[in-house]
């Protein structure tokens, strides 16, 4: 598979370094030349440095056979000028990424076509989301929709008050097998893995299930959660920038009441005219005083997400320090998130770069992959049996899957089904693929994907 | 400033009345009424000195923004002026001062009267009278945008020098576009009202006079006991429904009508609701502490209320009911709605709703300032900021129309012998209502005021109607400098 991908940012480098390890042809397009020189030394990629929309890109050899081009400069203009031109180069797929929340209107299907889009990705969206998804669940630690919505891949945090302390993983399927829910992977101790049947649950385990969405709410209540309250709860955010103003939009639309801290005053200014029910505060969020002053014991959450990495992570702390309330911290640094989660009280740590990168994970199986997660080491791939796959008409037993890798969830004719070792496979099978990241180049091909 | 300019300018709209005074003039002439001599002499006069100042040469310089102030102040004054002279030259109005009054009265849409008795006077007399009200309504300047592209030459200083409201909203790219949609959609309104009135049960006569007074929201009538004299509920609802659409923002009626029959336009509105949900919740308070002190019947106690509450509050000044045999909470409520008057953009006068709503907004969001110091929030309507600079001209407004309110409440004591009368007499004329409190309620006239208490009101009319800084901004010594 060929990838080219312009921009090397922090997206970029982050996406470079996973996915060298995965063995595609990687070809990198920035005007940049310490960073593509860095890129070089590093990994095997083919580095050019031109400018993007100049219109002798358009003849670059790279692009012609390409399989997938990702446009992820830091300027939305670029990159979709940049799809464009690859796609008329004659690249087979093109992913943008665009910021800028005033571009949302233009994801109709149609004007995205004529500008050579074929996916958006937005990582203000996506981190936005997330954190949105905590506030509104804080147990619920991860969720991936797949199958269009249908079948919801969930991350439970084990909590003390959770009924599944002490069960084995085979009692548990006992009891959710009927509802069509299967356990799917075991984290613990920053370990992701697929667990036994002998496997039992312990306090601050991460549960990872495969549930149709339905099916969720019947989950929760099994697990010992009440509904997900609709109460109102307080939720400072810190950092007004384009992820804050996200997340408070989103948030003032329910019962919560957001406070939007924000230093610069233009910015707290313009904000303040796009926001409604939301509070606009302008000073420094890491101002203990002022923070006391504005309430911060009385807070449920408070969620930093400034463009500084250093005062989100001096917020949080403070925060927690003075107050009951749940810490979301957005970092940079991908090994920060593991860090602050084990060895600080805050609550959880989110970056975009990983989010980013997680998403565009479906685009690397050549179209086949219909949707694609990854948590740590491990990765859930939606795949589709193709007529000619080797997998069509197999057992699943007789698959050489190995110890680390595991289909999760099958669909058939509508129907989902937990898969046993004798299941019989049939073309037009939707499957749940649970593969360890460094086995999957093995186990693509073995299916019948080139990678 | 551009005397020759404006002198020209002001050419074309005394002619504008001298042409409207044909329409009285022939009427009086079908139907033989004593008054004809009166008419033509005014017309022919008018017709004349206006002719006489278009010739003017033309001036080539600039026609700058005072030009534009003074030109809009000086049109309304001259109006006042030559639609005075029927009721001075038919002998109907014993002075000139009176005459000047009840012209003024009409042109500002007030609705102030020294008639102690209607019914005598002649019919054309009476039909002008409500003329002048017609076309004071919309703003005599806009009409002349509309009607001539001479005017053009103030551009949109002049169309928002006479345009009630904080800003002015160009309805379409060209200003005489949007002059002539907004006389069209009045016109249309007029119309439909005077179908309507006709048809159930006013002569013809009394039907156009009563849809001109109501749809300028002026409320001069052509009988002594204004709408009661009908005696009919359905007439009283139906005025009800076209005063409320009066003080509406003509530019939401343009937006419905011209936009595709949307509903939300409407809705979307939040002057809108505010001027609506004060009118329910006063027409309401009031029949309730009626009912509660009275054996009334609820349902002519309603309408009673809701009539003149819309009417007050229109700032139109029709009466069904003796207010001031209310209770005095009634009547205080009644004065605080003279002062709100309609919405901006409507043919009510008043400090309009948009002004009130804005200002206790902004009151909200200083008080939410001192609980957190560090807030940002700025005042909005329906989602969108409100510029400083558009809320420190309301604050201003607010300022100056107390100060002027106050100040003329000081020179009309000079001859007035209660205090009642004073306040509600200045109220009444600032906001462009009519009728007040005690000599001069609802079922009394500004006759027996005295002479200097009269052109205090009359001046009081047209800064209510031009929304004080217009008229104001002349007494800037900036102004006259050449």
């Amino acid at each position: 598979m060929k990838i080219v991908i312009a921009g090397a940012g922090e997206v970029g480098f982050h996406l470079i370094e996973r996915l060298h390890r995965e063995g595609v042809t990687l070809s990198v397009i920035d005007t940049d030349k310490m960073i593509l020189k860095e890129l070089e030394s590093q990994f095997h990629v083919q580095v050019d440095q031109s400018n993007i929309i100049d219109s002798r890109f358009l003849r670059k050899a790279h692009l012609k056979d390409a399989d997938l081009f990702l446009a992820i400069t830091n300027s939305d203009e670029t990159n979709m000028i940049a799809c464009k031109m690859a796609k008329s180069a004659g690249v087979i797929k093109t992913v943008c990424r665009i910021r800028s929340i005033q571009l949302e209107g233009a994801k109709k299907k149609a004007s995205l076509e004529s500008l050579g889009i074929d996916h958006i990705i937005n990582p203000v969206e996506l981190v936005a989301d997330e954190i949105v998804q905590m506030v509104m669940a804080p147990n619920l630690v991860d969720r991936h929709l797949f199958d269009a919505g249908r079948l919801s891949f969930l991350g439970y945090k084990v909590q003390s008050y959770n009924t599944f302390i002490g069960f084995s993983i085979a009692e548990i399927h006992g009891k959710i097998s009927c509802m069509g829910i299967s356990v799917a992977l075991l984290s613990r101790q920053e370990r992701c893995f697929l667990p036994t049947q002998e496997h039992r649950i312990e306090l601050a385990d991460q549960l990872y299930f495969f549930c149709p969405t339905q099916n969720h709410q019947w989950l929760r209540q099994l697990m010992g959660y009440t509904k997900v309250s609709a109460k109102s709860k307080r939720v400072m955010i810190n950092g007004g920038g384009h992820i804050g103003l996200r997340v408070a939009r989103q948030l003032e639309t329910t019962a919560h009441q957001v406070k939007v801290i924000e230093t610069n005053e233009t910015r707290a200014q313009k904000i303040a005219a796009r926001l409604s029910k939301a509070m606009i505060l302008q000073f420094d969020g890491t101002e203990l005083k002022k923070l006391a002053a504005e309430g911060i014991d009385e807070q449920d959450f408070f969620i930093s997400v400034t463009s500084l990495e250093e005062v989100n992570l001096t917020a949080c702390l403070m925060a927690k320090q003075h107050s009951e309330a749940k810490a979301i911290c957005l970092v940079k640094q991908q090994e920060l998130i593991a860090i602050l989660e084990r060895a600080t009280k805050i609550d959880r740590a989110i970056s975009p770069r990983i989010t980013t990168s997680r998403s565009l994970d479906r685009f690397f199986g050549g179209g086949r992959i219909q949707s694609a997660f990854s948590q740590g080491s491990m990765q859930v791939l939606e795949l589709k049996l193709f007529e000619g796959s080797n997998w069509a008409g197999a057992r699943i037993s007789d698959l050489d899957l190995g110890d680390a890798t595991a289909i999760g969830m099958l669909k058939r004719e509508d129907q989902y089904l937990l898969p046993g070792s004798d299941t019989l496979l049939k073309e037009g099978d939707l499957v749940l693929l649970l593969v360890h990241r460094l086995d999957k180049p093995e186990i693509l091909k073995n299916f019948g994907l080139a990678v | 400033m551009q005397y020759r300019s404006i002198l020209k300018a002001l050419g074309v709209i005394i002619l504008l009345v001298g042409g409207c005074l044909l329409i009285p003039t022939v009427y009086a002439w079908v139907i033989d009424s004593s008054d004809l001599e009166a008419f033509v002499l005014s017309s022919v006069i008018s017709i004349l000195i206006g002719a006489g100042l278009l010739m003017l040469p033309k001036s080539k310089k600039p026609f700058k923004n005072q030009d534009g102030f003074a030109l809009v102040s000086f049109a309304w004054l001259a109006a006042g002026l030559f639609g005075a002279l029927p009721f001075l030259l038919s002998g109907a109005v014993p002075t000139f001062t009176d005459a000047y009054f009840e012209s003024v009265s009409g042109f500002t849409t007030t609705g102030a009267s020294i008639f102690t008795v209607i019914e005598d006077k002649p019919l054309p007399l009476l039909l002008w009278r409500s003329m002048t009200q017609w076309l004071g309504g919309m703003g005599i300047i806009v009409l002349t945008i509309a009607i001539v592209p001479y005017l053009d030459i103030g551009g949109m200083s002049i169309f928002q020098a006479e345009v009630p409201g904080p800003t002015a909203e160009k309805l379409t790219p060209k200003i005489q576009d949007t002059a002539k949609v907004l006389w069209f959609i009045y016109f249309v309104f007029t119309v439909i009202l005077i179908g309507l009135l006709w048809f159930f049960g006013m002569t013809p006569f009394e039907a156009v006079n009563y849809a001109f007074a109501t749809m300028s929201t002026g409320g001069f009538s052509t009988r002594n006991t204004s709408v009661a004299a009908f005696n009919s509920p359905l007439l009283e609802w139906i005025i009800t429904l076209f005063m409320a659409i009066a003080g509406m923002n003509f530019a939401l009626h343009f937006r419905f009508l011209f936009r595709g029959f949307k509903l939300k336009v409407y809705q979307q509105d939040s002057e809108l609701m505010f001027y609506l949900t004060i009118i329910l919740a006063s027409t309401l308070g009031v029949t309730g502490v009626i009912l509660l002190q009275s054996t009334a019947g609820f349902e002519p106690t309603l309408r009673g209320v809701a009539f003149t509450v819309v009417s007050l509050v229109t700032t139109t000044g029709f009466g069904t009911a003796d207010y001031e045999l209310w209770p005095v909470f009634g009547q205080m409520i009644l004065l605080l709605l003279m002062i709100m008057g309609g919405c901006a953009g409507s043919t009510a006068g008043g400090v309009k709703s948009v002004r009130l709503m804005l200002v206790l907004k902004y009151i909200y969001v200083e008080m939410l300032k001192m609980l957190h110091p560090h807030l940002v929030r700025d005042v909005k309507m329906q989602d969108t900021v409100v510029e400083r600079s558009v809320l420190g001209s309301i604050l201003s407004f607010l300022f100056i129309y107390i100060t002027v309110m106050v100040f003329s409440i000081l020179l009309v004591s000079l001859q007035t012998p209660d205090m009642i009368t004073s306040i509600s007499a200045v109220i009444a004329c600032l906001s462009n209502i009519g009728p007040g409190l005690g000599m001069v309620g609802p079922t009394d006239n500004y006759a027996q005021l005295h002479d200097f208490t009269k052109w205090v009101l009359s001046l009081n009319m047209v800064l209510g109607r031009l929304e004080i800084l217009t008229l104001l901004v002349l007494f800037l010594p900036q102004s006259w400098t050449k």
